[in-house]
């Protein structure tokens, strides 16, 4: 085969599992919306899909969102009032804890800790024939299995960039108190002085969607497994690079969007 | 390729038996009182569809062909058992005649239905008159047994009450001899007792059609008895069954058909009675190599197919 047939073959192979990808995704929205409009018989799972993703990562969020807000503290006090610009911390805070890092680093602990899991997960399913069990039974994998999934992970991504908005500016008010001592009052009326509607809605709509995108790469790549259980890591790892690289194209086109 | 004959009927058939038959072709009995019926010529009997239709069926996986040129009806009401040497592709055809592969060439209907075309919802409802036990159980690691079972029936059997459900399962359950422990996941049981609860899993909803992937292979004797007891009575209900086993006992008690593999392509499907008694060497050394796996029998191994022979298995 010559090197243009090679180039051929491997571009309609790309446009093939693009398509299929779409397909992919086209399906889980259809399947999310009757998971919803119908019987609740897998609403055990998007229970559990909430503990896991939710609230089981709370204490790693609330762990960095309040170093995060610390250090913005420490270094923005060392440095804008050298400028005469001491004001602009509360700014600082809220596009890198508001706007831009709380989406975004929750995402990442997100992918790292849930999206693993759930292709993992997914994997060991179609291994060991789980999914055919599904299929062959008449209960739809991706409502069943999928839907769940993508709802739990939206929603809890979603609920961490809240917490990861609280802790973070929580912590930066605690160091203030070491550095800078300013009253509650005095804190918070800055804060919300800096803040606007557009920051909340942008902060809003990309965790929803870095929810939507962490659930659909881990669970397309969990389901692309086809026999043997050395793919399973295979896909695990791409579920994160795959999943992390989405992530950034994504923040930077939302952010394109909102503030240009 | 339909079967090459019909099921033979019993050698030496019971008089009142024989009535019933006739009784059930139309024929009159002999009894003058009793109302005089058409003669059997002038009626039409149609014949019974097909519970799967498999046409110019070909699956191939990583550049090799697993199944070829495969065209089979599977008759309804009936068991069929597909035997082969490993490697032959029965679990391959198996998963084919469910709808679970979808094939390279050719298509598939069950109960008349082309599962590659149909909706979503038809193809539940489709799934749902179906019955599926895996070789290797394929249980939901993250449900209980109890769970496991429950499963299928709130999906499909809205009908139910679940005191019905509760008891449907116990009675099922209780009649496989089958673990008490249902509130325990499948990792905590025996390969055994997940066999058992994977076959109770796919009878639970009263399926048409009942696909078996070696479906006796590590459950012990007893359990096996009372498993093989259990597709009788399913079959005497017409239950389509259709099975990929090694086990003389399945194939003997409960064969009404037998498809021969060999490389993916099929060599003989015929009635147990013709297959059994088939003279080509080919037929007679696979089915050999297959039984022998499994059977200690110190005899003929043929034999074992052979309900009329067959006084060890009986």
């Amino acid at each position: 085969m010559g090197a243009i047939e090679r180039i051929g073959a491997a571009t309609i192979g790309r446009v093939r599992g693009l398509l299929y990808a779409l397909g992919f995704m086209v399906d889980v929205f259809k399947q999310t919306f009757r998971f919803v409009t119908r019987r609740k018989v897998g609403s055990r799972v998007l229970t559990m899909q909430v503990l896991f993703t939710g609230v089981e990562a709370l204490s790693v969020v609330a762990t960095i969102s309040l170093s995060l807000g610390a250090v913005i503290v420490i270094q923005g006090l060392s440095l804008l009032p050298q400028f005469g610009q001491g004001q602009l911390i509360f700014d600082v805070l809220i596009i890198v804890i508001t706007r831009e890092l709380g989406p975004l680093l929750t995402a990442v602990i997100v992918t790292a800790r849930s999206g693993t899991a759930i292709s993992t997960e997914l994997g060991n399913m179609v291994i060991s024939h789980e999914i055919e069990a599904y299929v062959v039974t008449g209960i739809n994998p991706i409502r069943h299995i999928v839907a769940p999934r993508f709802i739990g992970v939206t929603l809890s991504t979603l609920l961490l960039n809240l917490y990861f908005n609280i802790f973070g500016l929580l912590g930066s008010f605690v160091v203030t108190q070491f550095v800078n001592p300013i009253p509650l009052g005095e804190y918070l009326n800055g804060m919300l002085a800096s803040l606007s509607l557009t920051d909340v809605v942008s902060s809003v709509v990309k965790s929803i969607v870095f929810g939507a995108i962490i659930a659909l790469i881990a669970t397309y790549h969990g389901l692309q497994v086809e026999r043997a259980t050395t793919e399973i890591p295979v896909a695990a790892i791409r579920s994160v690079s795959h999943g992390i690289t989405m992530l950034i194209i994504a923040n930077a086109i939302i952010t394109l969007v909102y503030y240009i | 390729m339909e079967p090459d004959d019909r099921p033979d009927e019993p050698e030496s058939a019971d008089p009142g038996q024989a009535e019933d038959l006739l009784a059930a072709l139309g024929g009159a009995p002999a009894d003058d009182t009793a109302p005089v019926s058409a003669p059997i010529e002038d009626r039409v009997v149609e014949p019974e569809p097909p519970a799967c239709r498999l046409v110019g069926i070909a699956v191939a996986a990583d550049g090799h062909d697993i199944l070829q040129e495969v065209s089979i009806d599977l008759p309804a009401h009936a068991c069929t058992v597909i035997m082969g040497p490993s490697g032959s592709g029965k679990s391959t055809l198996l998963k084919t005649a469910a709808g679970l592969i979808v094939p390279d060439t050719g298509y598939v209907e069950i109960l008349g239905t082309d599962p590659s075309h149909a909706g979503d919802r038809e193809l539940e409802r489709l799934r749902a008159r179906n019955g599926f036990v895996f070789q290797d159980d394929a249980l939901w690691q993250n449900l209980s047994l109890l769970q496991n079972l429950t499963l299928p029936l709130q999906y499909h059997r809205h009908d139910l009450a679940s005191d019905s459900v509760t008891e449907r399962i116990n009675r099922l359950v209780g009649e496989l001899g089958a673990t008490r422990r249902l509130e325990m996941r499948p990792a905590n049981v025996s390969a055994g007792e997940r066999k058992i609860i994977s076959f109770v899993r796919a009878i639970v909803g009263d399926p048409e059609i009942l696909f078996l992937d070696e479906p006796t292979t590590s459950v012990d004797g007893e359990h096996a008895d009372l498993m093989i007891r259990k597709l009788k009575e399913l079959k005497e209900h017409n239950i389509t069954l259709v099975a990929v086993t090694h086990d003389a006992r399945i194939a003997s008690q409960l064969a009404d058909y037998v498809i021969v593999l060999k490389e993916g392509r099929v060599l003989r499907f015929g009635s147990l009675h013709e297959i059994s008694r088939s003279n080509e060497p080919e037929i007679e050394r696979i089915l050999t190599d297959v039984l022998s796996e499994t059977a200690t029998y110190d005899g003929d191994i043929l034999e074992l197919l052979d309900p009329d022979t067959n006084t060890y298995l009986t």
